[in-house]
């Protein structure tokens, strides 16, 4: 297409000379082509990422989500769905109960429960935390994440901290999980996941074990033993050792949270309550709470647990507190 | 009709190159001067939702109270279920409906089930009293008027809703709607919803 003669070169009004004019440096030529080709980038990338204001985390009123929050969330849980298809030694039927109770509920929701019998129900929300764990291990490898802050709130130590590596001490458990493989693979599972994530060493890691007043007490001597060796290993670089003042956790807080940052600034949290392994009663009720910390229900659970901790002695800034840092 | 001549094009120019042009200016000026659709429909916070509308100024969250009491006094009260099924109800759906007007609840559909049955059961049991006494109450008392019991099916997922109307107009709506999942592994989703909602009677009775 030929150019219009009129629309060939386009001078700038001048300024800065004592003149008032200016000779605009090359390139001067614009065209309308040009003009088009840019806007039409501008364009195609504003419909395709959005127009960017959402994603200001100092900037967004409370209980709004940003969009990098959400892709965050469904990109995580995409991930965990392609592990949960390689998951060792899992059976097809909890694989797809896995899917259909936690992973595609989570997609449209950022707080689930999974209730039923503590024998279907824990395999279901034990393997997804280890999942997680997994998935959120790999980010860290690849850097893909600012900064992790887990912290494992129960009345004992974390259960897999008590159980070396890939095993299990099946005598120190109650016999009903003795006698059931799918729950003690709960526990061997998370014995390697939690494992391989108190290992990395980067500092922006830090997985923080709080339990009760008297919770070592009531480990067998054979879990104590190892508790105590997983808390002085060196390869663990990221685990930390919390005990609390308080007796013991509200049933409603027991359980684990993790508050990711990712290299955009957004922040996930990645929530679960429930009981641990000797607590389980026969019928469970557990909670999952997944998405943007600005989000109503996870802002609320959050701020439960802060003020729970502070008052046990503990203050996480990430969770909202003020205090010096653990 | 000459799209030459509409577009005040030369022979030497092609109209769909012009006509793209147009098109992508309006629509960046349109992005321009609204923002983009992303940006308007932020996620809204639950809590904005329990606080009330500026019709109920709050009275349907306070009516949501009361009934939610009355439900979970039912259950207490209900000789035919065992402690357990009293204390998977009220973990399942009652507590969480006094915080939240949106409950999710997945598990393996026999364990769940009974469960979400219960809790229907009660909250009608809690309309038809409160509705009997709304009858026979004073004037400034304040109770609901009257409910009405909607169900909608659609294949194998079902939804059954009761509507309150108290008598100063508020409109709380009460649904509890069953998702199969999967017919493999028999999981269920059981979705609990409870908060003020003007249009859902429309809703509900344009699906019927």
């Amino acid at each position: 297409m030929k150019q219009k003669p009129d629309n060939k070169i386009l001078k700038e009004p001048s300024e800065g000379t004592e003149e008032g004019t200016k000779t605009v440096p090359a390139p001067s030529v614009v065209s309308r082509r040009h003009v088009v080709a840019g806007l039409s980038v501008v364009m195609a990338g504003t419909l395709l990422t959005g127009c960017g204001t959402l994603i200001q985390p100092g900037g967004m009123a409370s209980g709004e989500v940003s969009t990098a929050e959400e892709a965050w969330r469904q990109s995580l849980l995409r991930e965990i769905h392609d592990i949960a298809r390689q998951w060792p030694e899992m059976d097809d039927r909890t694989r797809q109960q896995i899917e259909d109770q936690a992973i595609n509920p989570l997609r449209d929701n950022e707080h689930i429960l999974i209730a039923g019998l503590d024998q279907y129900t824990r395999p279901v929300a034990i393997e997804f935390q280890a999942m997680f764990e997994l998935a959120l291990s790999r980010r860290l490898q690849h850097s893909l994440v600012k900064s992790v802050t887990l912290i494992i709130h129960t009345d004992r130590p974390a259960t897999p901290l008590c159980h070396p590596k890939g095993q299990v001490f099946a005598d120190a458990l109650p016999e009903a999980i003795r006698n059931d493989t799918r729950r003690l693979m709960t526990i061997l599972n998370r014995t390697v996941t939690l494992r391989s994530l108190c290992s990395m060493a980067q500092p922006e890691f830090r997985c923080i074990t709080a339990w009760s007043r008297g919770g070592t007490g009531q480990l067998a001597a054979t879990e104590r033993k190892m508790f105590e060796q997983a808390i002085a290993d060196n390869s663990l670089p990221g685990l930390i050792n919390m005990p609390l003042e308080a007796a013991s956790i509200p049933p409603e807080l027991s359980g684990a949270t993790c508050i990711v940052t990712g290299q955009g600034g957004e922040e996930i949290v990645f929530a679960l309550n429930g009981q641990q392994v000797w607590n389980s009663e026969r019928n469970a009720v557990w909670q999952y709470w997944f998405g943007g910390r600005r989000h109503e229900r996870i802002n609320r659970h959050l701020s439960r647990l802060d003020h729970f901790l502070q008052q046990a002695g503990i203050t996480v800034p990430q969770l909202g507190g003020r205090g010096p840092a653990v | 009709m000459n799209i030459r001549k509409i577009l005040q094009v030369c022979h030497h120019c092609k109209p769909g190159q012009q006509l793209f042009r147009v098109a992508g200016l309006c629509l960046l000026s349109i992005i321009l001067m609204t923002g983009c659709a992303r940006h308007q429909e932020p996620i809204q916070p639950v809590q904005q939702e329990l606080a009330g509308c500026e019709a109920c100024q709050g009275e349907a969250e306070a009516l949501r109270q009361g009934m939610l009491n009355t439900i979970s006094e039912l259950v207490s009260a209900d000789n035919e279920l065992e402690e357990w099924q009293k204390q998977q109800i009220q973990a399942q759906a009652i507590l969480p409906l006094r915080e939240d007007n949106t409950v999710v609840v997945t598990g393996i559909d026999h364990q769940i089930e009974p469960v979400a049955h219960a809790v229907a059961s009660a909250f009608e049991q809690a309309a038809e009293i409160l509705s009997r006494d709304a009858d026979n109450a004073h004037p400034d008392q304040e109770h609901p008027l009257r409910f009405e019991r909607l169900s909608v099916h659609s294949g194998e997922s079902g939804k059954v809703a009761w509507v309150v109307l108290s008598k100063e107009g508020v409109k709380l709506v009460f649904e509890v709607e069953e998702q199969k999942s999967c017919s493999r592994c028999d999981s269920v989703i059981w979705n609990y919803r409870f908060g003020c909602s003007p249009d859902a009677p429309v809703i509900l009775q344009q699906e019927q």
